[in-house]
């Protein structure tokens, strides 16, 4: 037997456990030539003697592991929890994706929430309703306060957005079809 | 070894037929063996012991999945030594944390192999323990499983694969290896003098 195949038996032939004598005698008749494989299998032995003066823990005399009922009972209360946990981070992860606003002022408790809801751009600009309505409020605070000109002006300005709105709202219901009675009113 | 494998083998049958009084014997059958695995791999006494609740609790939720009641023990193995992995990452764990004074320190990295030389005086059974504790904490984990397993437990060789998941080929190599660090860690602990 060769080295390189002594060392492949090695452990086999330190735990004794190859199941096969002759290999073990070929060994032995290689070991009785060879000083090097003789040292390393004598380094082995050495270390297998040494790990033995670790001597084994005695274990509690009570015991350690709780009983069969103390586990049945345990994992009820494992599942459940899990369970919990799972689902409350679910629900954090979807309220996260659906742009939730929860707020809480002076008109009480508002929640809102749009799944996949795209983000209002910033605009420059009014729509014809909203201009209609700052003009009202102008027109209302400063009723008194302005000369009789710009009042007519803002007056004026109301009037033409109003006629655009109502022409806007014609338009609309005039291609889809919609239903105006004869003086086209809505 | 066959007597308690036959009744382990008995015992998973009944469990997994419905008869979880059962369990309590797989318990009594085994728990000694656990808490020494968890013992030797973490070095002290009060992680071993939850090891051993934790590694039976996992059993007992989980042993209805086994298919194989036969492979039980290396089933079982494999459970504790992933509780003593997680235990030790999770306390990031000094193995030789509670030597005697008179050892010398050393850190981690070099898991306590001072080139000091240190005699034990006489044959100390307490030093004796504490130097191989830090002999083998200077090893991979691989190497010091399959050494912890094979000396501590009594694991066969097929025994020592199946518990590790490789080729026995590979635990072979891995026991051998661990056996060769062991000795080179201990003469340079200077535990030479104090050989048997």
């Amino acid at each position: 037997m060769r080295c390189d195949e002594v060392k492949e038996n090695i452990i086999d032939f330190v735990y004794d456990e190859s199941g096969d004598p002759a290999a073990h005698a070929e060994i032995r008749e290689h070991l009785r030539t060879c000083p090097a494989c003789r040292e390393e299998v004598r380094k082995l032995k050495q270390a297998r003697e040494y790990l033995q003066l670790w001597k084994e823990e005695p274990y509690p005399a009570t015991g350690v592991f709780r009983s069969r009922k103390a586990a049945a009972r345990r994992f009820p209360e494992w599942r459940y929890l899990r369970y919990g946990a799972i689902a409350a981070m679910a629900l954090i992860a979807l309220l996260a994706v659906a742009n939730t606003q929860i707020r809480w002022d002076e008109n009480g408790f508002t929640f809102s929430a749009g799944l996949f809801r795209e983000q209002e751009a910033d605009r420059d600009y009014y729509t014809k309703s909203e201009l209609r309505n700052l003009l009202i409020q102008a027109l209302d605070d400063s009723e008194l306060r302005m000369s009789e000109t710009n009042y007519m002006m803002m007056q004026k300005m109301l009037d033409t957005i109003e006629r655009d709105r109502w022409m806007d709202l014609r338009l609309v219901c005039e291609s889809s079809g919609g239903n105006t009675n004869k003086n086209g009113s809505f | 070894m066959a007597f308690i494998k036959a009744e382990t083998d008995e015992a998973v049958r009944r469990f997994l037929n419905g008869e979880e009084e059962s369990f309590d014997l797989i318990v009594r059958l085994w728990e000694r063996k656990v808490y020494s695995l968890a013992w030797r791999m973490l070095g002290n006494k009060e992680d071993a012991q939850d090891v051993v609740q934790e590694t039976f609790l996992s059993v007992f939720k989980s042993l209805r999945r086994l298919r194989d009641p036969a492979s039980f023990p290396s089933w079982l193995y494999r459970i504790a030594l992933n509780h003593c992995r997680a235990r030790q990452k999770s306390r990031a764990f000094e193995f030789a944390r509670k030597r005697p004074a008179s050892v010398p320190q050393a850190n981690d990295e070099a898991a306590g192999l001072s080139e000091t030389a240190f005699v034990p005086s006489g044959a100390a059974a307490l030093e004796n323990a504490d130097i191989i504790r830090k002999a083998l904490a200077g090893l991979g984990e691989d190497h010091r499983t399959a050494v912890i397993l094979k000396e501590y437990l009594g694991l066969s060789l097929e025994e020592l694969a199946q518990v590790m998941e490789c080729p026995l080929s590979t635990a072979k190599s891995r026991l051998y290896q661990g056996l060769r660090e062991i000795h080179r860690n201990l003469e340079r602990l200077g535990i030479k003098s104090a050989a048997p």
